[in-house]
């Protein structure tokens, strides 16, 4: 299977390539009042309207500004903020090994955590 | 010349007359017995100072030194002719030439005095010993000019070589001038690139920056290029191997982008500390012009008072 890997704060997460359309720089986002709290708003690409969300909030990870590296990784619609994107990787399916609720991929030094993207 | 005429008016002052020298022609015969004795007396007197002949040998053999003092004497009943005045000149410069000074000189004058005196039984006339003394006044007055004739001489000498000297050193004063002057332009010019360099080298920060853009972007193209290639499953393996070479060329790009940049602050340091440099050597270069400019003063004022020795008039041609 090919996932896509990325980076949010100090650690790398992968979500299968089926589940993402494209990737994307950061766009202008524009807040939506009642939104919920990972919501950032809405914002346009190319014409269509997607919602933002912020995966360092989903993920609890601690929020830094955005960089240059910062990129929307585009899913179902829905864009999700990350700091860095970094791969496209091949892998075994049982490569992945369940830990608590997580499931991890030990890529050479680096442990990978598997994200859906539901949230 | 000026001498002539001070010597003309001191003759006046000596109080040396027609008379006194009628008196001396009178007793000839005195002189020419005496003459070779007071030579012999002049030359005992005389070696007892330590450095007399040392001076004559080699020179003038002491038999032509004594006949000159023989002659000296003799023409003391001489007339008062130019020529007479012209073997006393004579004498002066020899012993100036033999390197006697002029108070050796006066003092030699008193040897043939004294050798007079002890002689003055020999002669009756009264008027003999006051016409003897005027007569010799009147011959040292003829040495000290002769010294001093010879001692301006050697002056303006002294002098002209004093000024073509520092005729010599102004040219390499002007010379030196120029040279710091074309310096410190040459300087400016350096400094003028150096500054174009470091505007060449931020230019270049700008390209470097927009490589790395450009590689960025090209990273992004082949994230989602190796995106759509996988979703394409099976048929998109070999657009796959494009997306990832495409991916490998913008890291490449992105890692030469980064060293341009590093190796450019590396540039700026160097102009910096290079562009300090020169400012500093400019700085102790206008310090040497400045001093090159007071030495050449200095050297004009050295020429003045030189031709001013030159020519004792002060004009200086």
């Amino acid at each position: 299977m090919k996932v896509v890997i990325y980076r949010v704060g100090q650690n790398q997460y992968a979500t299968p390539v089926e589940s993402i359309q494209s990737i994307e720089r950061m766009l202008p986002i524009r807040p939506v009042p009642g939104a919920a709290a990972h919501v950032l708003g809405v914002a346009n690409l190319r014409g269509s309207v997607i919602a933002v969300s912020d995966l360092r909030k989903v993920l609890n990870v601690e929020e830094q500004a955005f960089t240059p590296e910062s990129r929307l990784l585009i899913s179902n619609g829905n864009g999700y903020v990350v700091d860095e994107a970094l791969d496209i990787a091949d892998c075994a399916d049982d490569a992945w090994e369940h830990v608590g609720e997580q499931k991890v991929w030990q890529r050479g030094d680096q442990l990978i955590v598997w994200e859906d993207l539901q949230a | 010349m000026d001498m002539v005429r001070e010597v003309a008016e001191l003759v006046k002052v000596i109080g040396i007359e027609e008379q006194d020298f009628t008196i001396l022609a009178a007793h000839q015969e005195f002189f020419e017995r005496h003459a070779s004795a007071v030579s012999d007396y002049f030359f005992e007197k005389m070696s007892l100072l330590p450095n007399f002949s040392l001076r004559l040998k080699g020179r003038i053999a002491n038999e032509a030194f004594k006949q000159q003092q023989a002659q000296f004497f003799m023409d003391m009943a001489g007339p008062n002719s130019t020529q007479s005045q012209q073997l006393v000149i004579q004498i002066g410069e020899l012993y100036h030439q033999l390197g006697f000074t002029q108070q050796w000189a006066i003092s030699s004058l008193q040897i043939f005095e004294n050798y007079v005196l002890e002689h003055l039984q020999e002669i009756s006339d009264p008027l003999f010993y006051p016409a003897f003394a005027r007569r010799l006044r009147l011959r040292e007055l003829l040495l000290t000019s002769t010294y001093s004739n010879k001692i301006q001489e050697m002056e303006r000498v002294i002098a002209d070589k004093v000024v073509n000297s520092t005729d010599e050193l102004k040219g390499i004063s002007d010379q030196l001038s120029t040279t710091t002057v074309r310096i410190a332009e040459r300087l400016q010019d350096i400094l003028a690139d150096s500054l174009q360099v470091k505007t060449d080298a931020d230019e270049s920060g700008k390209l470097a920056t927009y490589v790395q853009e450009i590689a960025d972007q090209s990273n992004l193209l082949g994230l989602n290029a190796a995106i759509e290639a996988a979703r394409a499953g099976e048929g998109g393996r070999g657009f796959s191997v494009v997306a990832d070479e495409m991916r490998k060329m913008a890291e490449q790009s992105k890692q030469y982008a980064k060293q341009i940049r590093e190796q450019l602050i590396g540039v700026n340091h160097r102009i910096e500390s290079l562009s300090a440099a020169i400012e500093e050597i400019a700085a102790v270069t206008e310090e040497h012009t400045a001093s090159t400019e007071e030495f050449a003063a200095a050297f004009v004022q050295l020429r003045e008072v030189a031709h001013e020795l030159a020519h004792g008039d002060g004009s200086s041609k």
